[in-house]
């Protein structure tokens, strides 16, 4: 830990070069935190204490070796530390169907990233209720059995349609990362 | 069982798909992870689907597919505060000396900027979105920051800048922010949504009911209306606004209210109310809500919030220079018996109800609406028996439709009701009582009964040409 009252240029030139590389694979760490933690809520938590942590451990960072990959090793322990936190109260996974998760995902980063971008493309091209259907079920606060409710409906009905929803933009997320491969 | 396979360039686009959706897993496989994305997997199940994933990579494998979609949706969903982010300014400042510790922080605030922005700027970079509409009845209009304007808002239209009218008294809208706060403006509302900020509603006029989630105390939500200005940390309240004056009842809660005209702030606690008006010889204070009440008698002249108002005097200087003009009565005798009314009470009087144009070629409708709370401290319930008894004048045969607001008592929009009547033309005018019972609720979005609520205003109008309707007086009755 640096000490605050010994700041020196170098440690300026340290905290930059930070700053840089963590924005820089700031989206691909939370691909991989996101594919071990089921909520939004859960993968902003630790990638802030992931965050932390890899500036605190950052003047153990090799410069030859790849940040990403650090960063990921951090984020992976941060995910577990953070798993056993909230395990007694919450549907989270046991800590070796997390490990495996985790071990696994760190292989799949540019498959995450290439996901990624096909979704942005699928739900352009998706009908503009079935869009708005989707950004209102994802949106924080709505709570389907109520929204169901209201729109006369139920709320089997409304899942049945999110599952529906999903499905098609995992065949279209295929469909198009497939057309990139073979392009 | 688990047919998945890895994925592999060479192979085929059907082989690909069924990779990447449920066609290849079992019918309970499917279920888990759909519970699961749900949050409704039961903690039995959870447990079989862990095990059944530690023992199969290709369930694994797409349950990361799923959760990276889930997460995106999630984020792409999620709200967008376009102010700048304070870490970039804090990154220009960078070559000062900063301790360790704030730089840790600074770290922390970059990630959640980054989180939110990134994600949301990839989603959903045309929609500029703030809020998400969950419900809607009636006209509702909105008029986005380009000017465009759309009468056919549904149930998930996202709302950025712009302005968000509820056309009628049975209209309203309820939209909800990304951090899980709502708004629900009801009747003949106006609200503008400043782009580029959550954190500030402007109600030009009409009402308001919020449930607003904690805030950071150095960015409270700011309500504003033409009198008053007010700063809400997480609460639930309720504004009713015209040009003039400014009602505020803070259901859970508080918030700080500060009065334009000359600047004097009260906080208003839970339970307790403050108008601030443009009469500023009026002291700001706040207080408690009276006691809840059976019977209301309307104050046409200060109740009125839609509708054209003439006391009698006004009406008969009116007869008076017409039959003068007509050289039926001299001037002389027309004064004689102008002075000879001139005891009546300003308070007697009629409501002459007001064309509202709603939709281009659709004709108007002819309306009248009364506010029960803009005079009265104490709510008015709606109990068993109860009935409205309304007096007034038709010129033509017409359907009339009644209909009335209703909020909880502990606060928050409940629904609105309405009851129509065929409304004959006499010389004595009209004198009917519309039991409660008969008030049907507009659609299904609300409290099918309105027992036990609190009634915030009630209306009539007619549709499609002027009748000659007109208000002399309204009475709310409880056996």
């Amino acid at each position: 830990m640096p000490d605050p009252e010994n700041q020196s240029p170098t440690e300026d030139a340290r905290y930059e070069l930070f700053v840089r590389l963590f924005a820089r694979h700031e989206p691909d760490l939370r691909r991989f935190i996101g594919s071990l933690l089921p909520t939004w809520s859960d993968v902003d938590e630790v990638v802030q204490q992931t965050a932390i942590v890899c500036w605190r451990k950052f003047d153990q960072f090799d410069a030859q070796s790849q940040f990403m990959k650090w960063a990921c090793v951090i984020g992976r322990f941060e995910a577990l530390a953070y798993r056993r936190k909230v395990a007694r109260d919450r549907l989270v996974f046991r800590e070796d169907v997390l490990e495996l998760m985790a071990d696994e995902g760190l292989e799949e980063l540019d498959a995450r990233r290439a996901e990624e971008e096909a979704l942005e493309r699928c739900l352009e091209e998706m009908p503009e209720k079935e869009r708005q259907f989707l950004t209102l079920a994802y949106t924080p606060g709505v709570k389907i059995a109520e929204l169901s409710a209201r729109a006369g409906s139920t709320a089997a009905a409304f899942y049945m349609r999110l599952k529906r929803l999903r499905a098609q933009l995992m065949r279209c997320i295929a469909s198009k990362t497939l057309h990139r491969r073979k392009a | 069982m688990h047919r998945l396979q890895n994925t592999a360039p060479e192979k085929g686009l059907n082989d690909m798909e069924k990779e990447n959706h449920f066609g290849e897993l079992t019918a309970e496989e499917e279920e888990w992870i759909e519970a699961y994305l749900n949050g409704t997997i039961q903690p039995e199940a959870f447990q079989d689907m862990q095990d059944r994933m530690l023992a199969c990579p290709a369930m694994r494998r797409t349950m990361r597919r799923y959760f990276n979609l889930d997460f995106h949706l999630h984020h792409g969903s999620r709200e967008f505060d376009s102010a700048a982010p304070p870490w970039l300014e804090a990154e220009a400042e960078r070559t000062k000396p900063t301790p360790s510790r704030s730089r840790i922080w600074a770290i922390a605030a970059a990630v959640a900027v980054l989180a939110t922005g990134l994600s949301f700027l990839a989603l959903h970079q045309r929609a500029e979105a703030k809020a998400t509409i969950t419900a809607i009845q009636g006209p509702v209009q909105w008029t986005s920051g380009d000017g465009q304007v759309h009468n056919d808002l549904e149930i998930g239209a996202r709302l950025g800048g712009g302005v968000l009218g509820a056309m009628l008294p049975n209209s309203w809208v309820e939209f909800a922010f990304g951090d899980g706060s709502s708004v629900t403006v009801s009747g003949q509302t106006t609200l503008m949504l400043p782009a580029g900020s959550q954190r500030e509603l402007h109600l030009r006029q009409g009402s308001l009911s919020a449930s607003i989630v904690s805030q950071e105390p150095s960015t409270p939500m700011a309500v504003h209306t033409p009198t008053s200005r007010m700063e809400v940390l997480g609460t639930r309240f309720e504004v009713d606004a015209d040009p003039a004056s400014t009602r505020l009842l803070v259901n859970e809660g508080r918030v700080r209210m500060t009065r334009l005209v000359d600047g004097v702030t009260t906080e208003v606690a839970a339970g307790h109310q403050v108008v601030a008006s443009i009469d500023y010889e009026d002291r700001l204070a706040a207080v408690p809500r009276g006691e809840a009440k059976r019977g209301w008698r309307s104050n046409l002249s200060k109740e009125v919030t839609y509708g054209q108002w003439s006391s009698k005097l006004e009406a008969l200087a009116y007869k008076l220079k017409k039959a003068v003009a007509e050289g039926r009565i001299t001037a002389s005798a027309a004064m004689a018996k102008y002075k000879e009314a001139a005891d009546l009470s300003k308070n007697h009087g009629h409501l002459k109800t007001r064309p509202k144009i709603v939709e281009p070629g659709r004709g108007a409708l002819y309306l009248v609406i009364l506010s029960l709370v803009k005079e009265h401290n104490a709510p008015l319930i709606a109990a068993p028996g109860a009935r409205f008894r309304v007096r007034g004048g038709i010129e033509l045969r017409s359907p009339v439709t009644f209909g009335f607001t209703a909020r909880h008592p502990q606060g928050g929009f409940a629904g609105k009701y309405e009851y129509t009547q065929n409304l004959s033309d006499s010389q004595t005018g009209f004198d009917i009582d519309l039991p409660l019972a008969s008030f049907q609720a507009v659609r299904n979005f609300t409290y099918p009964d309105p027992l036990g609520l609190e009634i915030t205003d009630w209306w009539c109008f007619t549709a499609g040409h002027d009748a000659g309707l007109e208000i002399n007086q309204v009475e709310f009755l409880t056996p």
